[in-house]
């Protein structure tokens, strides 16, 4: 539609119902995109470093985009963030936080360890969709990312 | 004046009086002779012409007519020849006739009495006083008399007649003769007077030329050696006397140059000890004064009385002031309290004679009272401080009493009202719950800051620092809590310096106590703390922001984690309108799923949250229950999930007595062992041990699985709010962080410990109270 070239999105989020609301946005805006999802922070460090059962480069690329909720088992959100942009292989991946958080620490420490935008989940149906629909045009349509 | 002028002139002077004396002599021997042979011729000249005349020639005379001119020319005749024998100038008879003095008689100047120039018969004298005194002492009178007859002589030489009347004969004769004659001697005598004065000078003159000479050398020298020359020489003058003395003088100049200045010596000794004699007894009589003044103006009052009488001896001016009385002479050793009415301050009862400075003075003792009141006459009173004290004589006896007091009634009073303010002060400082430690500051030899040294402390301290306060005193900063280097030196050093007071909190390792410390300095190099143990406010404090924190994050995390389920009830609402209209029914079911899960969760969290708020707040009473039959509640409680798994737990059978909350010590082994059930993993045949250990004095029980097991890196959050390691477990990450809670409350503590992922897990905790009954 806009350009050819799929993106690969890493999603964590480590509950199913969000995680089906944002596959059913994004699914339906493009159907070249993948979307990989993980549950928890260990997941998205393991897949990330394509270790453990995700250590196959070809079922499991590097994403071009990264969608983070914050509250997650085992490893926290933010900790994720800091270590992805510690990695100099994955500090250039642009991670965008998803969270239902509007606390200001969270926002603060977010844009600290490197995200690159913050959304806050709206209790509101039109609001949730109309806010991963301009995501899903931003990221998918309008943004260029390198190869 | 020379000796030889003195010599001449002296020889003159008594050479002029030898001859004015000889010539006085002479003139005076040959004046009386003169004088005694005229005497005598008007002594014989009277008489006789008296013997002229008849023995009744008087008596019969009474009137002009008792006497024919031929008679009276007869008398005059013959007198006139008697004055003319007997050179004389003039004889006459007076005679008292009817108070008249009258002639009766008379010579004629002429001494003829035919020239008939003589006084006439019965012719009253024209001057009469002149025989006044001698009619008057009926005594034979000798007078001189001037004159128109010259220089006279005469005698008058009184008488009475028969019928008592006075009459008296004079005889008189010019001594002009006479003078010349005496003029003639005198001449003479001067003459002779001063032949002999000539001489007399002349010999004079010579004498002393021959002795003065060689005297006048000798004085000469003498002179000389009074200047201080002792070099002259008197040549030799033949005269033995003055040779020797020349002589002596020669061995006295000698005698003097050699003992010259022995005497200088002697006299500067001399000057300087008068001098210093002088000035001690001018220093005396002044130290009398002095003393006198002293005592008069000492602000003190001096008494003393005799020893053994009591009588008073002495009593300055400052001391009858503060009596009201001086030295009253009824006083004795019996009587001296009720004579200067001495009571002693408290009971006002007399004050005990024998107690009394001024008696013990009297026994030789020394004593000092300061509880004395005197009542003076007007009525005040002055409480006085005394001192005793005897004054001893030279054998050491005591031969009076001597006091000295002064009015200490203010000094009472503000004495009195600064013990008060101490006493206060005391308690304040004793009571304080702040420990108080005053100190001094201690410097080194360069006037550095070295140490410093506690002077005092109060209660409070010890029980702050659990150090002795009666050891504590006097001890170096360095030594007292044994760090080697005072603590706070730096500090403590500023504030007794600048005087600037300063305050802080401070963590005191070698107490492991927290402490606020107040410093001030009362003065220069001195400083005080005033410090209160905060250790358990920090403790508290601590616990207080570690309670906030965990609100903040339990806000936080309710808000998020309660948000979350809305979030996807409300979406999945629209999502489930949207399949509703466009009869996607394949989704209706899932939408629908997704919408019941989330009210579950969000039931269940509520409820969780409710009962982790409960935990804290509302507390069950504690009782005494066993660790089996909590354990076997809670086994209930899990029984089905236990059942569906196929798990076998096995408890301890040692007898363990819990006490607290017993429906959350239940919960507590109803979370752990549904945990245990719930991450059981794969094996086929889950096994669960709940058992106790006993760690030294500690009781630790503990629930073991053979389950997933923890990953180190994960053990400490899971007992946080809301973790869950596994997303997908159920459950909502509360159960841990309730026990954790439960466990608290019970003041104890709980920690897992696991090998790793696959190795199972044991959850240690504690409990208060809990022990282990033998059997």
């Amino acid at each position: 539609m806009l350009h050819g070239n799929p993106v690969h999105i890493l999603l964590v989020e480590d509950d199913p119902a969000h995680a089906e609301i944002v596959f059913r946005n994004l699914t339906d805006f493009r159907v070249a995109n993948r979307i990989f999802h993980v549950e928890d922070g260990q997941a998205a460090l393991d897949y990330l470093n394509q270790e453990g059962k995700y250590a196959d480069p070809q079922a499991f690329p590097r994403p071009a985009l990264i969608l983070l909720d914050l509250r997650l088992p085992k490893v926290d959100g933010l900790e994720v963030l800091r270590r992805i942009k510690e990695n100099p292989g994955l500090k250039r991946i642009p991670t965008v936080v998803l969270t239902t958080s509007r606390a200001e620490l969270d926002m603060v420490s977010a844009y600290a360890n490197g995200a690159c935008s913050y959304l806050v989940k709206p209790v509101d149906f039109e609001k949730f969709t109309r806010l991963l629909e301009s995501f899903g045009y931003y990221w998918l349509a309008w943004n260029q990312f390198p190869d | 004046m020379k000796l030889r002028t003195r010599f001449v002139f002296g020889m003159g002077l008594i050479l002029a009086l030898a001859a004015l004396l000889f010539g006085e002599l002479i003139y005076r021997a040959q004046k009386d002779a003169l004088l005694q042979g005229i005497d005598a011729r008007l002594w014989t000249a009277a008489h006789m012409a008296k013997e002229i005349l008849s023995p009744d020639f008087h008596d019969r005379l009474r009137n002009r007519d008792s006497l024919t001119r031929e008679e009276y020319a007869q008398v005059v005749d013959r007198w006139n020849r008697l004055c003319r024998t007997l050179e004389l100038e003039y004889i006459w008879s007076l005679m008292e006739v009817d108070g008249r003095l009258v002639f009766t008689s008379a010579t004629s100047p002429s001494k003829d009495v035919r020239q008939g120039d003589h006084a006439g018969f019965f012719e009253p004298h024209s001057n009469p006083e002149l025989y006044q005194a001698a009619l008057a002492t009926m005594q034979p009178q000798f007078q001189i008399n001037n004159d128109k007859w010259g220089r006279i002589r005469t005698l008058l030489l009184p008488f009475s007649d028969r019928q008592g009347r006075p009459g008296l004969i004079g005889a008189s004769m010019k001594t002009t003769e006479v003078d010349a004659r005496i003029i003639t001697i005198l001449w003479d005598s001067l003459l002779a007077g001063t032949i002999t004065l000539t001489l007399g000078m002349l010999l004079s003159f010579f004498f002393s030329r021959s002795l003065a000479g060689p005297l006048e050398k000798l004085a000469a020298q003498s002179r000389e050696i009074t200047q201080g020359n002792y070099s002259g020489v008197v040549p030799r003058t033949g005269i033995t006397e003055i040779d020797t003395l020349a002589e002596s003088l020669r061995e006295l100049s000698r005698s003097i140059q050699e003992q010259i200045r022995e005497f200088c010596q002697i006299q500067s000794n001399l000057q300087t000890e008068i001098a210093e004699r002088k000035l001690a007894e001018s220093g005396l009589e002044r130290r009398t004064v002095l003393l006198d003044t002293l005592l008069d103006n000492l602000p003190v009052g001096v008494f003393m009385v005799e020893v053994p009488s009591g009588k008073p001896l002495a009593a300055n001016s400052r001391a009858k002031e503060l009596l009201g009385r001086g030295i009253l002479p009824e006083t004795d050793r019996s009587n001296l309290q009720e004579v200067y009415a001495a009571y002693r301050c408290g009971d006002n009862r007399p004050y005990p004679s024998e107690e009394m400075p001024i008696t013990r003075g009297m026994h030789g003792e020394r004593s000092h009272v300061d509880d004395m009141v005197v009542i003076r006459p007007d009525g005040s009173n002055v409480l006085l401080d005394i001192q005793g004290t005897p004054v001893l004589n030279k054998e050491g006896q005591p031969w009076a009493s001597l006091v000295v007091f002064s009015d200490i009634t203010r000094r009472k009073q503000s004495e009195a009202a600064l013990q008060e303010s101490e006493q206060k002060f005391r308690t304040l400082f004793e009571s304080m719950t702040e420990g108080v430690a005053l100190h001094e500051m201690v410097f080194d030899s360069e006037g550095k800051k070295r140490d410093y040294r506690l002077l005092s402390v109060n209660p409070a301290y010890g029980r702050h620092t659990g150090l002795d306060p009666q050891k504590a005193c006097g001890i170096l900063g360095s030594e007292l809590y044994g760090t080697g280097s005072p603590p706070y030196l730096e500090e403590f050093g500023a504030v007794a310096l600048s005087g600037k007071p300063f305050t802080f909190e401070t963590y005191f390792p070698p107490l492991d106590k927290h402490f606020f410390i107040s410093v001030i300095s009362p003065k220069k190099n001195h400083f005080a703390t005033v410090f209160e143990d905060i250790t358990e406010r920090k403790q508290k404090e601590k616990e207080l922001k570690e309670k906030n924190e965990e609100l903040a994050r339990f806000t936080y995390t309710v808000s998020h984690d309660l948000k979350s389920p809305l979030v996807t009830i409300q979406t999945f609402l629209g999502y489930l309108e949207q399949d509703i209209r466009s009869d996607h029914t394949a989704r209706i079911q899932k939408d629908m799923n997704f919408i019941r899960g989330a009210a579950d969760k969000m039931s269940r969290l509520l409820d969780e949250l409710l009962e982790l708020s409960r935990v804290g707040r509302k507390r069950n009473p504690a009782v005494e229950t066993t660790l089996q039959s909590v354990v076997q509640e809670a086994l209930e409680l899990v029984a089905g999930r236990l059942a569906a798994r196929g798990a076998a737990v096995q408890v301890t059978e040692e007898k363990v007595l819990l006490t607290g909350d017993r429906p959350r010590l239940v919960a507590v082994f109803q979370n752990l062992v549904d945990n245990a059930v719930k991450f059981a993993g794969d094996p086929p045949h889950p096994r669960i041990e709940i058992g106790v250990e006993s760690s030294g004095e500690e009781i630790v029980l503990f629930v073991r699985d053979n389950g997933l097991g923890i990953d180190p890196q994960y053990q400490s959050r899971i007992f946080g709010l809301f973790e869950k390691l596994e997303p997908a477990s159920e459950g909502t990450g509360l159960g841990l962080a309730l026990v954790r809670r439960i466990i608290e409350t019970h003041n104890g503590r709980i920690w897992v410990e696991s090998e790793g992922a696959g190795k199972g897990s044991t959850f240690f905790f504690t409990l208060e109270k809990t022990r282990i009954q033998n059997t």
